[in-house]
């Protein structure tokens, strides 16, 4: 073989240069010092080398990391069959309007409502909906490519695909769970969990609302205790935006949940109950009206109602 | 002269002949670390594959979520602690892989967190490291509850997953993740 190439030097990447350049780096630095090593050694005076062995200067203790103690927040699309199964009917006025996604210019709003369009396809797609289903995907795509998750919709496969199946739910739900598996990898992949904190409000938010107005019309007892159930989730949610970089908007909306939460504790079959006893109420239809007023409030600030 | 000059010939020699040796030491264990954006990439992929064989092995569960708690092995034995909220009696399915372990860390399931002095364990399953499928479901769990609690009526109603990780008694940095992917019983 006349020439080859090492593989060593077929520099394919940025790792392989600098591989290569520390070879260069000390070829030519390591001979010189290792003689000046040599030179000043041999004149004598060279320390004596003591070593510390580790495990005899360690004790065994338990270390909690605070920072990664957190909790995971339910996926939106669970938050929705939850009040599914409550017999829920679906009621077109209760989902944000289509043509709403027009006065959303900032960032911000975008993403908390990517939040609440995705809690309303879950609601359509789950009262098998087609038409609603099919209009509702369309802006959660346009939203999901302005606030940075287009690969979730990269390929037009996954809204083909859910076009094709809108006349069978469980093909179309498989295809809201691969959504939901997207959006979790571009988040976690992305380290965006602020954003998915935003877009997780805004769904939660609208699936309570849903709730709270399926309760007001439909007066489900059922749907009281759900309520409850999942009111555990506004303090995890406080607890999780508070860790973000604080925003106006961010804050606002801490603020709003705070009041909401406290609104909460302090009706009257939940006052004085502690731990997991305060989210597992039936509430009475006063107290279902009361928190609901607040829930419609808040819903209708962030979809700017 | 001349004596003197073949001294300091064969010294200067000898000097560059060691730190030429060295220098070849020194580049091969250069070499040998990996580039962290390599790593870094490997790794990446690494969580990838494992977070898929894990939501695999979740079915016929629905999905419901995925967490990757990354951790450096340090000198003493850390704890990682994550709260998983359980609604409306729904059946829960928790699925662990541990092939991103690569030293040995236990598995520790409660029902309060760990700051709750009366805290009771449920589940615990210990040295894992490399394993593709580590499952449980709530039902199990629920059992185990009752069972400390002496009730029938107890159910829970949130879990908190410890990752008891071990020292690392090497000097050489050590790193290492768990991905959980949880579900719920299609409804």
């Amino acid at each position: 073989m006349p020439f080859s190439l090492s593989p060593n030097l077929c520099l394919n990447s940025l790792a392989e240069t600098q591989s290569f350049m520390k070879f260069r780096i000390f070829s030519h630095f390591v001979p010189v010092a290792a003689a000046s090593c040599l030179l000043l050694s041999s004149c004598g005076g060279g320390e004596e080398q003591t070593t510390v062995p580790v495990a005899d200067t360690l004790e065994e203790t338990i270390e909690v990391d605070t920072m990664s103690s957190y909790s995971l927040l339910p996926s939106p699309l669970q938050v929705a069959m939850i009040f599914d199964k409550s017999g829920m009917g679906f009621e077109g006025s209760f989902t944000n309007k289509l043509d709403a996604v027009s006065k959303y210019s900032t960032n911000w709003e975008k993403s908390i409502n990517f939040g609440v369009y995705s809690a309303d396809l879950a609601y359509a797609v789950l009262n098998e909906r087609s038409k609603e289903a099919g209009e509702i995907i369309k802006v959660v795509r346009d939203l999901s490519s302005e606030i940075g998750l287009s690969t979730v919709f990269d390929s037009e496969d996954v809204l083909t695909r859910f076009e094709k199946n809108l006349g069978n739910k469980d093909s179309v739900l498989d295809i809201l769970f691969v959504i939901e598996e997207k959006t979790d990898d571009y988040i976690d992949e992305n380290g965006e969990h602020e954003l998915g904190n935003i877009m997780f409000a805004g769904a939660w938010i609208e699936g309570m609302y849903i709730g709270a107005q399926s309760s007001l019309k439909e007066k489900k007892k059922d749907v009281g205790a759900k309520l409850s159930e999942q009111m555990i989730i506004c303090t995890n949610l406080i607890e999780a935006l508070s860790m973000d970089a604080p925003n106006a908007d961010k804050d606002a909306l801490i603020a709003d949940l705070k009041d909401l939460d406290a609104t909460y504790k302090g009706l009257g079959s939940v006052k004085g109950l502690e731990g997991d006893e305060a989210y597992n109420v039936n509430l009475t239809e006063a107290e279902i009206k009361t928190l609901a007023e607040k829930l419609i409030a808040l819903r209708n600030k962030i979809v700017k109602a | 002269m001349m004596k003197r000059l073949v001294s300091f010939v064969f010294t200067a020699s000898l000097v560059a002949i060691v730190g030429y040796s060295a220098a070849q030491v020194l580049n091969k264990k250069a070499d040998e670390k990996p580039d962290p954006r390599v790593k870094a990439q490997e790794n990446a992929t690494k969580v990838t594959a494992y977070k898929q064989k894990s939501r695999d092995n979740l079915k016929p569960y629905r999905y419901d979520g995925t967490n990757v708690t990354h951790f450096s092995y340090s000198g003493f034995t850390q704890k990682r602690e994550i709260e998983v909220l359980l609604f409306n009696g729904n059946e829960y399915r928790l699925v662990f892989n541990a092939e991103g372990a690569t030293k040995p860390l236990d598995i520790e399931i409660y029902d309060k967190p760990s700051d709750n002095q009366g805290r009771v364990k449920l589940h615990e399953v210990k040295s894992v490291t490399g394993q593709e499928n580590i499952s449980i479901q709530t039902d199990v769990l629920n059992a185990k509850y009752k069972e400390l609690k002496n009730s029938k009526d107890v159910v829970l109603k949130r879990i908190y997953v410890d990752y008891i990780i071990s020292a690392n008694d090497t000097r050489e940095p050590a790193s290492g993740f768990m991905v959980l992917t949880y579900g719920y019983k299609n409804v």
